[in-house]
């Protein structure tokens, strides 16, 4: 009598990865005024526009982007982050046959054996396919990362370039008042450009 | 057995002469070197005849000095001495070319035995080419010593051509005598210069200002062929982004050492003049199309490689200063001929009368090429 044994092994594993993008700007301002009041104005431009203090940067979160501001560096950093995951899948079998009375006898070892092997080929095939999985999936996810903060650069850099604007609009103003008597204050918002009139001291 | 050998092979004949065999490998190297002809390798290594001495017969020493005596005067001519244009002497600024100077002291350049020494080891080269790899005998004392020596360094330099045992002979050469060679610092940006350079304040007077000023064509062109290469063969952008980083510190460099070389503002003019639209748009177009391949790998990397574009605007911004620095030289300054000689130069760039907008120009076209 001949006895055949079919032994299977599965593993599966979540992979889960992030694509991350990021971009470094500026905003513009020139010092009119003494290094601490201007990071304090920009620290407030900042607040107006909904940035959050956190330590010592001025952060503004919406969905996956983020803007982070130092102001006293004055250093944006833009970034954006896309998760993914994915199941990764392994299963490999093996025959096995006893003819002889020995065979049988000897089968319930031998499938143990073959079933120890099978485990840990299991588990090698699954890093080697959770690792090419999860670096085609970063590249992926890097890649949307990228495309969506190329989309959304233009609205930021305009964002930011209206708070040093205005930033510095504020800045030359309290300037003015020091040198002298401001009879007239004009400002073009389009053209993001301002007149200070000065009767001074 | 004797050969003869063309006493001029140029406009003139004057007769031949007799020569012995010996001295033709030696004749032919000289030949090559004082040929007239701008940026163009003509001396093939290979085909030169016989085993040279280690001196000339008296007929050989003869043409050779003949050669010198009528070539010399028409190289630095021809590689920049004989333009007409302001040169500054005595603080005035005279138009004329090189070789009207006031004395005719000035334009001596001895050749003596340490200029007989460039030349003997260009003839008895003997590269070694083993699975592809081209070994040479050391160069010459890399220290330009004498005018004469200093002379040939430039000549061979230029002489020989870029591949095979000629290319392994002149990068030898270039590497060894860059950083004791005003003339070949300038015109090689790529050539690094070691530690322990001699300083340049002694170019600035006697034959060795002779020889700087009467290259000043040649220099330009120099960098118009180091601009036009990195235009015409394809790197990938770290490569040529290390090329525009070497160049851009040369050319710094260059402005620095002629803002504090005794008042020369206008031995800058070479670099204002390669720097121009006529040679810099190609670069400029180059620069926008690698921006895509920059970016490539995702905005943070390519800010990286991107950021690195700014020694081109930084050599920019320096030009710009330098030639503000040259207009604010006031006319009773010692050296406000030489700044007018710059302004003149500066001025007359094909493709822009106004260097100050061009330079803006520059800029924002980097800046652009920085932004994905």
């Amino acid at each position: 009598m001949s006895y055949a044994y079919r032994i299977e092994v599965k593993e599966s594993r979540l992979v889960e990865v992030t694509g991350k993008d990021s971009f470094t700007t500026r905003v513009e301002v020139v010092d009119v005024l003494p290094a601490p009041e201007m990071v304090a104005i920009l620290e407030r431009r900042l607040t107006e526009a909904g940035y959050q203090r956190d330590g010592e940067n001025l952060i503004h979160r919406d969905g996956a982007l983020e803007i982070c501001v130092n102001p006293s560096t004055r250093e944006v950093v833009v970034s954006t982050t896309r998760h993914g995951t994915r199941q990764v899948d392994v299963k490999l079998n093996r025959s096995l046959e006893a003819h002889t009375p020995s065979e049988i006898t000897g089968a319930t070892k031998r499938r143990d054996e073959i079933r120890k092997d099978l485990e840990v080929e299991a588990k090698d095939r699954l890093d080697q396919q959770a690792k090419v999985a999860g670096n085609l999936m970063e590249q992926q996810l890097r890649e949307n990362a990228t495309r969506s903060l190329k989309e959304a650069l233009p609205s930021i850099r305009a964002e930011l370039s209206k708070i040093g604007h205005a930033t510095q609009a504020e800045a030359l103003e309290i300037k003015a008042r020091q040198m002298g008597r401001v009879e007239r204050v004009e400002h073009d918002v389009q053209n993001q450009s301002m007149t200070i009139v000065v009767k001074l001291n | 057995m004797t050969y003869t050998a063309d006493s001029i092979w140029n406009e003139e004949r004057v007769g031949t002469a007799r020569v012995h065999a010996s001295d033709m490998p030696m004749l032919c190297c000289a030949r090559a070197m004082l040929s007239l002809e701008i940026g163009i390798p003509t001396l093939p290594l290979e085909r030169i005849l016989g085993k040279p001495a280690d001196r000339l017969s008296s007929e050989g020493a003869g043409l050779l000095k003949t050669w010198i005596r009528r070539s010399v005067p028409r190289l630095l001519a021809r590689f920049g001495g004989g333009l007409i244009r302001p040169w500054p002497e005595n603080g005035t600024l005279v138009r004329q070319p090189l070789w009207q100077r006031e004395s005719g002291k000035h334009l001596d350049i001895d050749f003596d035995q340490d200029a007989w020494n460039i030349l003997r080891w260009l003839a008895h080269l003997e590269p070694v080419i083993e699975k592809e790899v081209v070994t040479i005998a050391p160069v010459p004392p890399s220290w330009a010593g004498k005018t004469g020596q200093a002379f040939f360094m430039w000549r061979l330099v230029d002489t020989l051509g870029r591949h095979g045992a000629c290319g392994a002979a002149r990068d030898a050469a270039l590497e060894a005598w860059a950083g004791h060679h005003l003339p070949l610092w300038l015109g090689h940006p790529l050539v690094p210069t070691r530690e322990g350079s001699k300083p340049w304040s002694g170019w600035l007077q006697g034959g060795w200002l002779t020889q700087l000023e009467g290259c000043q064509s040649w220099l330009c062109h120099r960098w118009e062929d180091e601009i036009g290469d990195m235009v015409t063969v394809r790197r990938n952008s770290d490569a040529w982004l290390c090329r525009l980083e070497k160049i851009c510190e040369r050319g710094r460099a260059w402005l620095k050492w002629s803002s504090s070389a005794e008042g020369r503002w206008d031995l800058a003019g070479p670099l204002y003049r390669a720097l121009c639209p006529g040679t810099l748009n190609g670069l400029l177009e180059t620069m926008d199309r690698l921006k895509p391949e920059m970016f490539s790998a995702g905005l943070s990397q390519g800010q990286v490689l991107a950021n690195r574009l700014g020694v081109l605007a930084s050599l920019f911004e320096e030009m710009v200063l330098h030639h503000q620095q040259a207009r604010s030289r006031l006319y009773f300054d010692e050296d406000h001929a030489a700044a007018q000689a710059l302004l003149h130069q500066v001025s007359h760039l094909p493709g822009t009368e106004d260097f100050e907008n061009w330079a803006g120009h520059v800029m924002e076209r980097v800046r652009a090429a920085q932004i994905p």
